[in-house]
């Protein structure tokens, strides 16, 4: 079944004019996001296709993420938390930026991507491994940059979007702004609910094996506003102003093998971001200083009944509060054409309190952090580009170690038919604000993690107008060291130690041919990755068996097929992936599975507005498949989307 | 034509990708029936991952089954197994958050029925044919059910009416006559009375901070082991003990401290109830009259991390887990009544109980 869907989707002749503004391999300075149009030499960065955020606009990253990058998600159905693993390293190893400003908690370290609306982000890119350290430090596994593109059209603009699909899921955006040449605002709001409760397969009863089971307190309800502004001081200068706002309540299911009686367990996510900056451009020199502040709250219950009756009496009742302050100068000056020299510093402080009602447990912590970033790189001649970065970190008024990393790119052959990159890098990431000073399980004296990374890439782009064919093969090799690994303590509560060290090995491949025929294109993407992540820690316990072992729940081979076309307004894309055979706990593993997306659009053209419908089915093929294991997923389900822009 | 060449190199491509989806999964065998005299072995997996397992060992044979319950019925065992007991030829296992306990054959290992709607069940104990009770963590009741028809018919209420620590969070039981004991450990301090006729709380006797553990010698004296909390526990913090209770007076008439930050974390007892063991880094053994704690362990730990403690009472061989990481599959040493090494087996995650079937 699976041969005959796969290449009957090859041979699918689709050619139109993508709606995509840029490809792959093209980076636009766009003059209001990127002070530093700065890259690593040799670093793996990429974009992704704005196609796919349009047509997912009532989605989260969580989705995008998982189903369009060799990034792994790891996540139960939609609503539920879902973290990022980039090159097999940890969640809180991911750094998510949003408009140059890390957004990670100081408590956790993780960001949690079902948090993410694709509606309020307008350009997302992947900086892998050592191409981080041009935006922050401790990104192991890599980061997630996050940006709006504000609207420039004269006069008034907006846009209303509604959705409606299965399992009592309904949601609504809008956006309404206005600008002349000189200054623009933007505010879009979005509201997003579902009941989620979709039907799955529970075969872990022993008296239905077959049982089909609603999934019951999935439910969610998310809402927020951003707001944007950009004032164009001058030719050479504009200050702009960002506040994001978003509240979601989500309710949690149990296991599939629960049988207790009623419950409530719920979480509340109130997240506050705002970020300001003053930027400069000049013919030789640009300079940016900006400033932003975070306040994320977070409450959790859970509820039982007491036995015998149906009233719920309250178990556990906690809440926590993280508040950030991030400033930052970066400045960038070229000579000659040929170097380039970045400068940046940057002071954050943090405070973190975490308290629980019912068992009074509570602590509260602050950290400062500053870091000096110096990048310097040399182009020779028109091929060879160097660059070299250097970070250090400051916590707490503590040096840790410094933060080199080198790359290089070479256009073998010229017009980026073959080019060759390369970079190694030393990185370290500072244990987060729980894990040295949770109340109980707090270690003040954990290490950082240490992550050292090679990384080796062969890039190719071949053709022309009506045709290209690009390909990018990359292996690195990643050692982590002193990971922090929590484990439960013979006092009963949890504590991390930096115990692990872990080797995460890997092959990427992307391939992607683009045809563009009597003005229609049509693209058809490939991915796959090849990443054996190991623990290969020293000085394992007596009878420790996991030595060599791919760590638990990330999967060793994953993989997609993306095909997309348009025509006449109407447009396609279908994406496939593949998500491999992962080691979960129970030491039998969970099987991999393919899952397959459909969407289909059109668009009208009314004089001055435009109106559109989407249609979305995911998993076309009903599979039936579990993430998380004993965590039911949804089988084939539908969305109906209706945008209006005027 | 170079667009044809593209796409075959595409077909070969998504041929590597389908390759790598051919990866297969293990698949469990059968099991085999056992009858005979056994040891079960009660993994209680982690928290949320529903990878608790039963293992099976054979003292005469030394063989040892892993994942019996799962092999047997296909399906898993629940999420967390806290506790088991046997009657007759029943085992009853505790699946502290599946809200439930499972009913199987301890020959067979098949499954035959299940005692649900429970909130986060810990311990049980079979009063008669018709009544027993069993202890939960949240529920701050202690549910009634039927051991032959395995409904629940009632709840014995212990909320106290505190704001904090869901008290009375209750755990193991001993029976003496008509009224059961159960401690209450969780940021607690009490051991609760229980009339079995009226299915009431009557009474309490305080002791010391996080009674984890309870034992009843030959004489219905009631043997309590108190962790003593931890540093910066909001309940308390102080030396953990060891202390003996005479049931009729309630007075406690010995008492053994141990060093603050020791963690003694399991206390069982020997068939004919005169000999105590408990684990405090090392395994320990005292008589019920000495009146000083043994200088020297009756089992060293050496490197290992000894976490649970059964004792055969036939044989009075030692079984004691080695929970190692907590994360992968766990150990079982086994011992002579004289504390020799017997054998070692390879369990499930964090073996946690032991269940003797004779």
């Amino acid at each position: 079944m699976r041969f005959i869907y796969i290449y009957t989707l090859l041979f699918l002749a689709m050619i139109m004019e993508s709606s995509a503004q840029y490809s792959l391999w093209d980076t636009i300075p766009i003059m209001e996001i990127l002070v530093q149009d700065t890259k690593l030499a040799g670093g793996k960065v990429e974009n992704i296709d704005p196609l796919i955020l349009n047509s997912q606009a009532n989605a989260t990253l969580a989705t995008v993420l998982s189903e369009n990058t060799n990034i792994y998600i790891h996540s139960a159905a939609k609503g539920s938390i879902a973290t990022a693993s980039m090159r097999g390293a940890g969640a809180s190893h991911t750094k998510v930026l949003w408009q140059d400003m890390p957004i990670n908690s100081p408590m956790t370290g993780q960001v949690d991507f079902s948090l993410l609306p694709v509606y309020f982000t307008d350009e997302v890119v992947l900086h892998y491994g050592s191409a981080s350290l041009v935006n922050t430090g401790g990104a192991l596994g890599g980061s997630i940059s996050l940006a709006n593109t504000p609207q420039w059209q004269n006069g008034w603009h907006g846009k209303v979007i509604q959705g409606a699909g299965s399992f009592g899921t309904y949601s609504g955006y809008g956006q309404m702004g206005w600008s002349n040449s000189k200054i623009t605002f933007t505010t879009r709001i979005f509201y997003e609910q579902s009941e989620n409760n979709f039907t799955y397969t529970n075969d872990t009863d022993p008296e239905d094996r077959n049982k089909r089971e609603a999934q019951d307190g999935a439910q969610f309800v998310r809402y927020g506003v951003l707001q944007e502004f950009v004032y164009r001081v001058s030719e050479n200068a504009l200050v702009d102003l960002n506040y994001w706002f978003q509240n979601s309540d989500r309710s949690i299911p149990r296991l599939m093998t629960n049988e207790a009686p009623e419950h409530e367990e719920k979480q509340q996510d109130i997240n506050h971001r705002v970020q300001s900056s003053y930027k400069h451009y000049g013919s030789a020199l640009n300079w940016e200083l900006s400033t932003g502040f975070i306040a994320s709250t977070l409450n959790y219950h859970l509820k039982n009944s007491l036995n015998g009756t149906s009233n719920l009496i309250t178990n556990l009742n906690s809440g926590s509060q993280t508040y950030s302050s991030i400033t930052q100068f970066k400045t960038s000056k070229s000579w000659d054409s040929h170097w380039k020299v970045d400068f940046n510093l940057s002071a954050a402080f943090h405070f973190a309190e975490f308290n629980d009602e019912k068992y009074l447990l509570e602590y509260d912590n602050r950290q400062t952090e500053d870091a000096l970033f110096v990048g310097v790189h040399r182009t020779l001649g028109e091929r060879f580009k160097i660059s070299a970065l250097f970070r250090q970190l400051l916590i707490d008024g503590n040096l840790i170690k410094p933060i080199p990393s080198l790359g290089v790119e070479w256009g073998v052959i010229e017009d980026k038919a073959l080019d060759v990159k390369a970079n190694v890098s030393r990185n370290y990431h500072n244990p987060t604000l729980n894990a040295l000073y949770f109340m109980p399980g707090g270690n003040p004296n954990l290490k950082p993690e240490e992550g050292t990374t090679g990384e080796l890439a062969l890039n190719s782009i071949v053709g022309g107008s009506s045709y290209k064919f690009q390909n990018e093969v990359a292996v690195y090799y990643s050692v982590i060291k002193d990971w922090i690994l929590w484990k439960p303590s013979q006092f009963g509560y949890w504590t991390p130690e930096n115990t692990q060290q872990v080797h995460s090995r890997g092959f990427e491949y992307t391939g992607k041919i683009t045809r563009n025929v009597a003005g229609v294109k049509s693209e058809i993407t490939v991915k796959y990755a090849y990443t054996p992540t190991t623990n290969e820690s020293l000085n394992l316990p007596e009878g420790d068996v996991s030595k060599g072992e791919q760590l638990i729940y990330l999967p060793k081979n994953t993989g997609s097929l993306m095909e997309t076309a348009s025509y006449k307004g109407y447009d396609f894309i279908w994406v496939s992936y593949y998500t491999g055979i992962r080691n979960a706990a129970t030491a039998s593993p969970l099987s991999g599975y393919w899952i397959a997306n459909l969407s289909l659009g059109k668009e009208f053209d009314l004089n001055t507005t435009k109106f559109s419908i989407r249609f979305t089915v995911d998993n076309v093929f009903n599979t039936d498949y579990q993430s998380i294991e004993y965590r039911g997923m949804p089988g084939r389900n539908y969305f109906l989307m209706a945008k209006f822009e005027f | 034509m170079k667009s044809n060449l593209q796409l075959y190199y595409f077909i070969l491509i998504l041929g590597v990708l389908f390759l790598a989806s051919c990866e297969k999964s293990a698949t469990l065998t059968p099991v085999a029936p056992k009858t005979g005299k056994g040891v079960f072995i009660i993994n209680q997996g982690n928290f949320q991952f529903s990878n608790s397992s039963l293992s099976y060992y054979d003292p005469i044979s030394k063989e040892l089954q892993n994942k019996v319950f799962k092999r047997a019925n296909e399906v898993p065992l629940g999420d967390v197994a806290q506790s088991m007991i046997i009657k007759d030829s029943l085992g009853f296992v505790v699946l502290n958050n599946s809200g439930k306990v499972y009913v199987f054959s301890t020959n067979t290992f098949m499954y035959k029925g299940r005692i649900k709607g429970l909130v986060s069940p810990r311990y049980i104990h079979i009063l008669s044919e018709q009544k027993g009770y069993i202890t939960d963590l949240y529920a701050q009741a202690i549910s009634i059910f039927n051991p032959t028809t395995l409904e629940v018919t009632g709840s014995i209420h212990v909320n106290n009416n505190s704001a904090q620590y869901n008290q009375h969070a209750t755990e193991q039981m001993v029976q003496v006559n008509n009224l059961i004991y159960t401690n209450c450990w969780s940021f607690d301090d009490k051991i609760l009375i229980i009339d079995t006729d009226i299915d009431k709380v009557v009474d309490s006797i305080q002791v010391g901070i996080q009674p984890v553990a309870i034992k009843l010698d030959k004489n219905n004296k009631l043997w309590v082991l108190t962790d003593g909390g931890y540093a910066g526990n909001p309940f308390g913090h102080e030396k953990p003990t060891l202390i003996c209770i005479n049931l009729n007076t309630k007075e406690v008439e010995t008492k053994f401290e141990f060093a603050l930050n020791d963690r003694p974390t399991d206390l069982q007892m020997n068939g004919s109830k005169d000999t105590l063991y408990f684990v405090n880094n090392h395994i320990w053994k005292l008589g019920i009259n000495q009146k000083t704690l043994p200088e020297l362990p009756f089992i060293q730990q050496d490197s290992k991390l000894f976490y649970a403690l059964g004792v055969d009472p036939i044989s009075s061989e030692v079984y004691v887990s080695d929970a190692i990481d907590y994360l992968q599959a766990g150990l079982v040493y086994r011992y002579t009544p004289q504390g020799f090494p017997v054998d070692t087996v390879k369990v499930g995650i964090v073996p946690g109980a032991f269940s003797f079937k004779n």
